[in-house]
């Protein structure tokens, strides 16, 4: 801000241009995830078709729709591992066909059905994708220790994955996933198959993390979950037919939950 | 490089989580080295003969001790008349029998020529040709000795076995052996390790982070790479110690070779691991398209001149054979590199179009 200030008063020709550069920067910032007509086709047949969508900073934003609807082939797009067809989409301000390898450095992913080595310990899980993120030693062994002791796990910290419940195990999933302080965390149906209560406790940690600015990208299937989102999209056949904060959407569609505006929007032809 | 260590870190502590595997893979050189060393031997001892001598002289019974007294055979029975040659075969176990003429000395005297039929069970064929071979010499070498006079042919025949005269079959199993070692640590647990990832989609997770692709594979192979390293020295050694198979050659080259085919069979590996998208697949793969043809097209247990043409044109693209070829010259004749360059330039070229098309095929392949 001193910085304009005196731009201001020096060129004040240029005083235009300069905000308006900032403006395109704070919004930048502000939206860590834009997505811009994104289509990807394979061969025939288009499984993400031409989807557009922002996403805050700290935001959790919630992606619905059937098996088969898209999420997955976004989700695999958003974090540079499939090219898209056509489109665009930049990850806090870094282009996912220019600059795949820097959107990695940022993004963290989690997924209910593998996310850790079943035959490592707590900690060597923690250290192995600790040190693939370039996180040193120390900050590493401080970030852990954090962990262990918040998620209650300091006896188990020795253990390998595959004796912890499923539970404990995806919360331990989501907490290696943020662990090098991602801006942005996909998070691919990180609930299925886990219970309620277990379920009701990882809602909490992601909304701890979002309250720190890391914004959330989530698919589900539970439509009770996506209620706990600040947004929400629902795709159906690679499109995404309704997008809006879930007291909107339920405004807009005439019903009383979620599972009722998904129920109605996928059975409108 | 962070994320390559860190994954080579994870890789050894997957296999030392499992140490079965790892005293498996270990073990499984010393074993092969003893079945193949004790069971298939390619030189007979104490073939069980028999004889029927209808001659009944000097000579005959001369020859008949010369041949018995040979570490090659012991003579299990005399036999009367023709008719009791089957029963020989058949109840008493016999592989030769030798059957002398009626007229076998005054014929050696007058005509300096006589005839000696051997009769063979030829059901096993490699045994067969041996043991004519083996009964050929006795009894040229027994006329020669204890008949000067006597010229059996106008032209004498002496054959020496260079390089291997006591046709020692530890020269031929010890090298096709490492090769069958590389193929089943290197190739088959590469490509195990690899494929288990992907099934498992542990592989996404480690595509999502920074680290490429490539270090990532570079991390899982190395530890592979290790222990076969390890098992082929095990071989050598014990091929060495136990079975007294010379070492005549460089051992620097020696080296270098073994490291080249180990890169071959790891190319290999991970080339299967990308072709194929779960474990059963990628090990089937490696058993039926590498194992076997390495068994069987790789000039280690069945001579590839005796095959058909069609089967030696193809035994030319299975690595393991110029392996094979390259080892024996050095361990056995003490070749330099002037002497093995095809081989070892064909592996090489082997080795670099594997590499590169499973790096190619890895840059493609989805996660």
């Amino acid at each position: 801000m001193f910085f304009i200030k005196i731009s201001i008063s020096v060129f004040p020709s240029h005083n235009f241009f300069v905000s308006l550069q900032l403006v395109e920067i704070l919004s930048k910032v502000e939206h860590s995830i834009v997505v811009q007509n994104l289509t990807r086709k394979f061969g025939d047949f288009t499984a993400v078709d031409n989807i557009s969508f922002q996403v805050k900073r700290g935001e959790i934003f919630g992606f619905l729709g059937a098996n088969g609807a898209g999420k997955t082939t976004t989700i695999k797009m958003l974090c540079g591992l499939l090219m898209p067809t056509s489109g665009t989409a930049a990850i806090d301000g870094y282009d996912i066909v220019n600059e795949p390898k820097m959107i990695k450095t940022h993004i963290g992913y989690m997924s209910q059905k593998f996310s850790l080595y079943e035959d490592l310990t707590i900690k060597e899980n923690m250290e192995l994708f600790g040190t693939i993120y370039g996180l040193n030693r120390s900050l590493l062994k401080h970030r852990m220790a954090n962990i262990i002791e918040k998620l209650n796990m300091y006896e188990y910290r020795n253990t390998r994955v595959c004796h912890l419940p499923l539970g404990r195990r995806q919360k331990l999933a989501f907490a290696t996933a943020i662990l090098h302080n991602p801006s942005v965390v996909f998070l691919d149906e990180p609930t299925s198959g886990v219970d309620p209560l277990a379920r009701r406790e990882f809602w909490n940690m992601i909304y701890e993390t979002a309250e720190t600015g890391t914004t959330i990208l989530v698919t589900t299937h539970y439509m009770d979950e996506a209620e706990y989102c600040n947004r929400l999209c629902i795709m159906v056949n690679g499109q995404i037919r309704t997008i809006g904060n879930p007291i909107e959407l339920k405004e807009e569609h005439q019903a009383d939950t979620i599972n009722d505006v998904f129920h109605k929007i996928v059975n409108r032809k | 490089m962070k994320g390559f260590k860190a994954i080579l870190v994870k890789e050894c502590r997957h296999i030392i989580r499992d140490p079965k595997v790892l005293v498996a893979v270990l073990l499984m050189p010393v074993v092969l080295v003893l079945l193949f060393g004790y069971t298939i031997k390619n030189e007979i001892n104490n073939a069980r003969f028999a004889v029927l001598d209808n001659s009944k002289s000097v000579f005959s019974r001369q020859i008949i001790n010369d041949i018995s007294s040979s570490n090659y055979f012991s003579l299990k029975t005399i036999i009367n008349d023709n008719s009791q040659i089957e029963k020989a075969f058949q109840s008493d176990n016999v592989r030769i029998v030798f059957v002398f003429p009626e007229n076998f000395e005054e014929n050696l005297k007058r005509n300096q020529k006589a005839d000696i039929q051997m009769i063979v069970d030829a059901s096993d064929l490699n045994v067969a040709t041996t043991l004519v071979s083996y009964a050929q010499q006795i009894l040229d070498k027994s006329i020669q000795d204890r008949h000067v006079a006597v010229q059996m042919q106008p032209i004498d025949v002496r054959v020496k076995m260079q390089y291997n005269p006591q046709l020692e079959s530890a020269y031929m199993f010890i090298p096709g052996n490492i090769a069958l070692i590389m193929v089943l640590v290197t190739t088959l647990m590469t490509s195990i390790a690899i494929s288990k990832e992907r099934e498992r989609g542990t592989w996404r997770l480690l595509a999502i982070t920074p680290s490429n692709q490539l270090m990532i594979v570079l991390g899982k192979i190395i530890p592979y790479m290790c222990i076969s390293l390890i098992c082929t020295v095990l071989v050598i050694v014990l091929g060495i110690v136990i079975f007294d198979m010379p070492m005549r050659g460089n051992v620097a080259l020696l080296i270098l070779l073994c490291f080249l085919f180990m890169l071959t069979a790891c190319a290999l590996g991970v080339l299967i691991s990308v072709l194929t998208n779960t474990q059963q697949v990628a090990m089937l793969t490696c058993m039926l398209g590498f194992f076997l043809p390495t068994l069987l097209l790789s000039d280690f247990l069945f001579p590839i001149e005796n095959m058909p043409v069609p089967l030696q044109i193809l035994s030319h693209i299975f690595p393991a054979k110029w392996f094979i070829l390259a080892m024996r010259d050095i361990m056995v004749k003490g070749a330099g590199f002037e002497l093995v360059w095809l081989p070892v330039t064909i592996l090489l070229g082997m080795t670099i179009v594997l590499l590169g098309l499973s790096v190619w095929k890895l840059s493609k392949k989805s996660v």
